[in-house]
C-alpha cells in the first residue's frame, strides 16, 4: 500500500514537472493560425499582416504560420479547430465575429463562444450601407421614402446569410419598420457587383472595401456606433434616425479552443495586443485599407457575450 | 446489355427514387429555416434523373466491358490501406509506403531476377519520390500535411 | 500606347528572373493535379507579401499566364488534366498521345496558347474602357442564361449515348448541391461531416479524372502490354507552327470565346475551353474526328484559356470584379499590395507604373510560356515511357497530394477517391467524366442566380418575376442562343445518325451492284452521278462524299 502511494505522489510529481517544463519552453516551435477563408481573402491577408511581429523575441518569440481551412462560410475550419485541433497553444484561429456566433445558433456546429477562448482582437470592418453610383437615393431618408412607397420592392444585398451583412440588415428592417427585400449573394464581391451593375436597390458591404471603390458607389452611412476614421463624412445609422447598433460589425481577432492550460491562454493574451500593435503592423494595416482595432481578451470575452445575446434574440425571430 | 449498365441502370435508378423522395420530404434538412425553395433545385435534378433512368432501361449497349477483378483488387486494397493509414503515420511515411508497395506488387517477370537489387533499387526510387514531394510541397509551396507519428 | 513606356520596368535582371522561375514553376505546378492556376496563385500570394508591388504582380502574372497553359501537359501525357480549364484539351490530346503524337499535341498547344495569350492581353490594353461597362452588363440572369448555355452541350459533349451524357450532367449537378449553399442558408445532403464543406470543382476534377486513370493503370497491368510509344515526333517545330496558323478558324473561334468568357464576372473562367471546343466542333467539317485525336479540338480549348486571361483582369482592375476564379485570388494579391483597384488604377500616379509594368510583364510571360513549354514539350517524351505501376502510384499520391493542399482538408480526400473509384466503374458502362465536371461547376452558378434573380425580380414584378429573366438585349440573346445550341445539336445528332445508316447501306453496295443501283444510292444521299464513268469511279465518288 505505502509503495503504491509513493509511487503515485512519485509519478505525479514526476509529470507535474514534465508538465511545468512543457509549460516554461512555450512556445518552442513556430505556431499556426487557422483561417476559416482561403488565401487571398481579408480574413486571410489581414491574419498574415496581424501576426507578422509575432517573432520579436519581447512578443511570442515565434514565427506564426497560415493554415487556412475553408468551406461552407467558416465552418468546415472552426469545426475541426474546436474538436481536432490541439490545446496546447500550438494551434490557433482567426475569429469572424459575428459570423461563427450566429453560425453556433442557427447550425449544429461544435463551436460556440463556451469551446473557444479570445485572445485578442485586432480589426473591425463595419458594415456599410451603400447605393450606386447612379441611384436616385442620396441619403438613407430618400432610400425609406422609397420603402414607403414600394413596400418589399427595395432590395438589399449583402454577402450570403447569418454574416455581418445579414445582420445589418435584420437590424435595420426592424429598426425602420419597413417591407425589405435581402438578396444574399454568394460572397462580399458578389454582392458589392449587384450594387454597382446596379441590379438592387442598396447593399450593406465591409467599409474596407466600399472606401475603396468610392468612384462607383454612395456610401449612405456606417452601421456602428461612432463615425469612421476613414469615412469621416459619411453619418452612422443611428445619426440617420434608424436605432442601428455596432452588432453587425466584423472584428477580427485570435482564438485558441477551450481546454488550453490556462498560463498558455495568459501568456497569449497578454501578448496579442502588442503583436497587434506593432507599427510595422499597424503602417502595413493602413496601407492596405484594413481597419484595426485593438482589443484585449478581457474586452473581446464582454463583446463574445453581448453579441451571443442579442444574436440569439435577433435569430430567432427569423423562425 | 452489358452487365455494368445493368448494374448502373439498378443504381441510378435507386439513387433517383432516393433523391425524388429526400428532395420532396426534405428529411435530411438539418437547417430548422427550411423554405420550399431550398430543395427546388434539387428537385427539378432528382426528377431529371428519374426520367432519365427510365430511359437508361431501354438504352442497348453492345460494347461489353469487363474488370479483371484479379489485378484490380490489390491495387483497390492497398487504395484504402493508404487512406486510412495516412492520416495516423503521416502523409509521407504514407505515401512511400504506398509506393513501394505498389510498384514491389504490380511487377512484370522479367523484375524478379535478382530479389534484394530490385528491392533496394524501388525503395530508393519510393524514398527519392517522397523527398521530391517533400520539396515541392512543404518547401516550396508551404502546404502543411498531416505529419502524423514520426514528424 | 502608355504600355510601351513601361516596358523598361520589366526589363530589369531581377524581374526578368521572377518571370522565368515564374513560368518554369507554372508550368510545372499547372501540370500537377489539384494545383489548378486559382490554387497555386493563391499559394503563392504569401510569397509576394515582402516582395515590392511590381515585382510581386510580375511573379503572380506569370505563374496565372504558365498554369493556365500548363494544365494541358498533364491532360495529353496522362489524361488528367490540371484544371477545369484543360477538360477540353484532354479529349483529343490524349487521343494524339495515344497515337504516338503527343509531342505535337504539345506544340499545337504552347503555340495556341500563346496566340490566345496575346490576343488576350492586347484586348486587356486596348479595349479595357468599354469591356468594363459591358462586364457589368452580365447580371443576375444573364448568367443564369450562360449557365444552362453550359448545360445545353453536357449532353453532347463527350458521350455517344444522349441519355448517358445528360445523366452524368445531372449527377454532377446533384453533386454540386451538396453542403453549404450561402445563398439559401442551408447545408443540403450533408449525410456525414466529410461532407459539410461540399464537393469542391478541382477535387471533383482530380477524383474523376485522375482515380479511373490510376485503377485502369492496375486492372490492365499484367493483361496489356504497355505500348511504348514513339515520342520522336513526326514533325518540326516549323511544321507545327505552320499547322496552327492554318487553323485560323480554330484559333480565332478560341480567342473570341476567351476573351468574351474572361470579361463575364464568375466562375464561367472554367468553361471557356469546354465552349470554345463545342463551337468549333460544330462548325468543323470532320466533326466525327473530335475525341478521336483532332488537332484543332487542342488549338480551340488552348487558345480560349489563354485569351481568358487578359481580359479576365478586366473587371478586376477597374471594378474590383473578378472575371475568373484566379482573378478572385489576384485581387487579394492586389490588395495586400494596396493596390486598389478602380477606374484612376491606369492613371492614377500611384498605381499606373506598377499597373502597366504588370501588363507588360503578361505579354513577357506569354512568350517565356512559349519558349519553355515547347522546350519541355521536346523532353517530355519520357512521361510516355513511365512504366506503368510507377505511373500509376505517381497519378495516386500526387492527386492526394494535390487535393489536400486545396483545403487542408482529409476530407476532401476521401471525397476524391471515392468519386473517382464509382467513376471508373460508370466508364465501363460508358458514362463519361466530363459532363459530370461540368455538372458541379454549372450547377451552383445556376442554381444561386436563378434564386437571386427570383428574388430581385420578385421584389420589381411580384409574381411576374419571370420578366426580368426574359427582358433585356443580352438576355434574350443568350436564350435565343440556348435554342439554337439544342436544335443544332438535335439536328447534328440525328445528321450524324443517317451518316451512319447510309454508310451502313452503302457497305450493302458492293462491284456486285448495278450501275442503276449506285445511282439510285446516290440520289437517295444527294448527290448525281454520271452513270458514263467506270463503276469503281462511281463508287469512289459515293465513298467520298459519304466521308465528308
Amino acid at each position: 500500500m505505502k509503495l503504491m502511494k509513493i509511487t503515485k505522489i512519485a509519478l505525479l510529481a514526476a509529470t507535474s514537472l514534465m508538465f511545468m517544463h512543457a509549460q516554461a519552453d512555450y512556445p518552442d516551435k513556430p505556431i499556426g493560425v487557422m483561417v476559416a477563408y482561403g488565401p487571398g481573402g481579408a480574413t486571410d491577408f489581414q491574419a498574415r499582416i496581424a501576426t507578422l511581429a509575432s517573432g520579436k523575441e519581447a512578443l511570442i518569440g515565434q514565427p506564426i504560420y497560415i493554415l487556412n481551412k475553408p468551406g461552407a462560410g467558416g465552418r468546415t475550419g472552426w469545426n475541426w479547430f474546436a474538436s481536432e485541433a490541439p490545446k496546447d497553444g500550438s494551434m490557433l484561429a482567426a475569429y469572424n465575429v459575428p459570423h461563427f456566433i450566429a453560425q453556433s445558433i442557427v447550425f449544429d456546429t461544435a463551436y460556440n463562444i463556451n469551446t473557444l477562448e479570445p485572445l485578442g482582437n485586432w480589426g473591425a470592418d463595419p458594415a456599410v450601407l451603400i447605393v450606386g453610383k447612379d441611384s436616385p437615393f442620396n441619403t438613407v431618408a430618400d432610400l425609406l421614402a422609397h420603402a414607403d412607397a414600394n413596400p418589399g420592392a427595395v432590395t438589399i444585398s449583402g454577402a450570403g446569410k447569418f454574416v455581418g451583412h445579414h445582420i445589418a440588415f435584420l437590424q435595420f428592417a426592424k429598426a425602420s419598420g419597413r417591407d425589405l427585400t435581402y438578396i444574399p449573394a454568394k460572397g462580399g464581391v458578389d454582392a458589392l457587383r449587384l450594387v454597382k451593375a446596379g441590379e438592387v436597390s442598396a447593399g450593406f458591404n465591409n467599409l474596407s472595401d466600399s472606401a475603396r471603390s468610392a468612384a462607383d458607389l454612395k456610401i449612405l452611412a456606417v452601421a456602428d456606433l461612432t463615425r469612421h476614421a476613414y469615412l469621416p463624412d459619411v453619418p452612422t445609422l443611428m445619426e440617420s434616425g434608424v436605432d442601428v447598433d455596432d452588432s453587425s460589425v466584423n472584428f477580427r481577432g485570435l482564438m485558441v479552443p477551450a481546454g488550453t492550460p490556462q498560463d498558455v491562454i495568459d501568456f497569449l493574451a497578454s501578448k496579442t495586443p502588442d503583436m497587434f500593435n506593432d507599427k510595422k503592423t499597424q503602417g502595413k494595416m493602413k496601407s492596405t485599407n484594413s481597419p484595426a482595432r485593438v482589443m484585449t481578451r478581457d474586452e473581446v470575452i464582454v463583446m463574445w457575450n453581448e453579441r451571443q445575446a442579442y444574436l440569439t434574440d435577433l435569430l430567432s425571430g427569423l423562425q | 446489355m452489358n452487365q455494368y449498365l445493368k448494374i448502373s441502370t439498378l443504381i441510378v435508378t435507386a439513387l433517383a427514387a432516393v433523391l425524388l423522395f429526400t428532395s420532396f420530404q426534405e428529411v435530411f434538412n438539418p437547417s430548422p429555416w427550411g423554405e420550399n425553395e431550398d430543395y427546388l433545385f434539387p428537385r427539378f435534378i432528382a426528377g431529371g434523373i428519374a426520367v432519365l433512368a427510365l430511359l437508361l432501361w431501354f438504352e442497348r449497349d453492345d460494347k461489353g466491358k469487363s474488370t479483371n477483378f484479379m489485378d484490380l483488387l490489390p491495387g483497390l486494397g492497398l487504395i484504402l490501406a493508404y487512406l486510412i493509414s495516412m492520416n495516423t503515420i503521416g502523409f509521407y511515411v504514407a505515401s512511400m509506403i504506398m509506393f513501394f508497395a505498389v510498384i514491389m506488387i504490380y511487377k512484370k517477370p522479367e523484375e524478379t531476377k535478382d530479389f534484394w537489387r530490385v528491392l533496394l533499387i524501388k525503395l530508393s526510387i519510393s524514398a527519392v519520390f517522397t523527398l521530391i514531394l517533400y520539396c515541392l510541397f512543404t518547401l516550396m509551396l508551404q502546404v502543411r500535411l498531416p505529419g502524423g507519428l514520426f514528424f | 500606347m502608355e504600355f510601351l513606356d513601361y516596358f523598361s520596368n520589366v526589363f530589369t535582371v531581377y524581374h526578368i528572373a521572377l518571370l522565368v522561375g515564374g513560368t518554369f514553376a507554372g508550368i510545372i505546378l499547372g501540370a500537377l493535379p489539384g494545383l489548378s492556376p486559382t490554387m497555386s496563385v493563391a499559394l503563392l500570394i504569401p510569397f509576394t507579401f515582402h516582395m515590392k508591388p511590381e515585382s510581386g504582380l510580375i511573379l503572380l502574372g506569370a505563374m496565372y499566364t504558365a498554369t493556365v497553359a500548363g494544365g494541358a501537359i498533364s491532360a495529353i501525357l496522362v489524361n488528367v488534366p490540371g484544371a477545369p480549364a484543360n477538360i477540353a484539351t484532354a479529349m483529343d490530346g490524349h487521343q494524339m498521345a495515344k497515337k504516338g503524337l503527343s509531342r505535337e499535341a504539345l506544340h499545337y498547344c504552347f503555340i495556341s496558347s500563346f496566340v490566345g495569350g496575346i490576343f488576350g492581353v492586347f484586348i486587356l490594353i486596348f479595349f479595357t474602357p468599354p469591356l468594363a461597362r459591358l462586364s457589368l452588363e452580365f447580371g443576375t440572369t444573364e448568367l443564369f442564361w450562360i449557365a444552362i448555355l453550359g448545360i445545353t452541350i453536357i449532353a453532347t459533349i463527350d458521350s455517344k449515348s444522349v441519355v448517358k451524357g445528360l445523366l452524368s450532367g445531372l449527377l454532377g449537378l446533384m453533386l454540386a448541391t451538396i453542403g453549404d449553399n450561402p445563398v439559401l442558408g442551408v447545408e443540403r445532403f450533408v449525410f456525414t461531416d466529410h461532407l459539410e464543406g461540399g464537393v469542391n470543382i478541382v477535387v471533383g476534377l482530380i477524383g474523376l479524372f485522375a482515380m479511373p486513370q490510376v485503377l485502369n493503370l492496375m486492372e490492365k497491368y499484367y493483361s496489356e502490354k504497355s505500348a511504348v510509344l514513339s515520342t520522336e515526333g513526326h514533325s518540326s517545330l516549323m511544321q507545327s507552327f505552320r499547322f496552327v496558323f492554318s487553323k485560323v478558324k480554330a484559333l480565332s473561334i478560341g480567342s473570341f470565346i476567351g476573351s468574351l468568357v474572361g470579361i463575364i464576372p464568375g466562375a464561367g473562367g472554367q468553361i471557356a475551353g469546354l465552349v470554345a471546343y463545342d463551337q468549333t466542333k460544330k462548325v468543323s467539317k470532320n466533326q466525327s474526328n473530335y475525341g478521336k485525336g483532332e488537332p484543332e479540338g487542342i488549338i480551340a480549348a488552348e487558345s480560349a484559356n489563354n485569351s481568358m486571361v487578359g481580359p479576365s483582369l478586366i473587371p478586376l482592375l477597374t471594378l474590383s470584379i473578378p472575371g475568373s476564379p484566379t482573378a478572385a485570388v489576384l485581387l487579394g494579391g492586389l490588395l495586400i499590395h494596396g493596390i486598389f483597384p478602380g477606374h484612376e488604377i491606369f492613371v492614377s500616379e500611384n498605381t499606373a507604373p506598377v499597373v502597366w509594368t504588370f501588363i507588360d510583364s503578361l505579354i513577357l510571360a506569354q512568350i517565356f510560356m512559349l519558349i519553355i513549354g515547347l522546350f519541355l514539350s521536346r523532353h517530355s517524351g519520357w512521361i510516355m515511357k513511365v512504366p506503368d505501376n510507377y505511373m500509376a502510384v505517381s497519378i495516386l499520391v500526387l492527386a492526394v497530394f494535390g487535393t489536400y493542399s486545396i483545403g487542408n482538408s482529409y476530407s476532401d480526400v476521401i471525397i476524391m477517391v471515392v468519386l473517382g473509384t464509382i467513376m471508373f466503374f460508370a466508364s465501363k458502362a460508358g458514362f463519361s467524366a466530363v459532363p459530370v465536371v461540368l455538372g458541379i461547376i454549372l450547377g451552383p452558378i445556376a442554381e444561386n442566380n436563378f434564386l437571386l434573380g427570383k428574388l430581385i425580380g420578385g421584389a420589381r414584378y411580384g409574381d411576374d418575376w419571370m420578366i426580368y429573366f426574359t427582358t433585356g438585349t443580352i438576355n434574350v440573346t443568350l436564350i435565343v442562343i440556348c435554342i439554337a445550341s439544342i436544335t443544332y445539336g438535335l439536328y447534328s445528332n440525328r445528321k450524324s445518325k443517317k451518316k451512319k445508316d447510309e454508310a451502313k447501306s452503302f457497305d450493302n453496295l458492293t462491284n456486285r451492284s448495278s450501275k442503276d443501283d449506285l445511282e439510285e444510292h446516290g440520289r437517295t444521299i444527294g448527290i448525281e452521278l454520271d452513270k458514263r464513268k467506270s463503276k469503281k469511279s462511281l463508287l469512289k465518288e459515293l465513298k467520298d462524299f459519304v466521308k465528308k
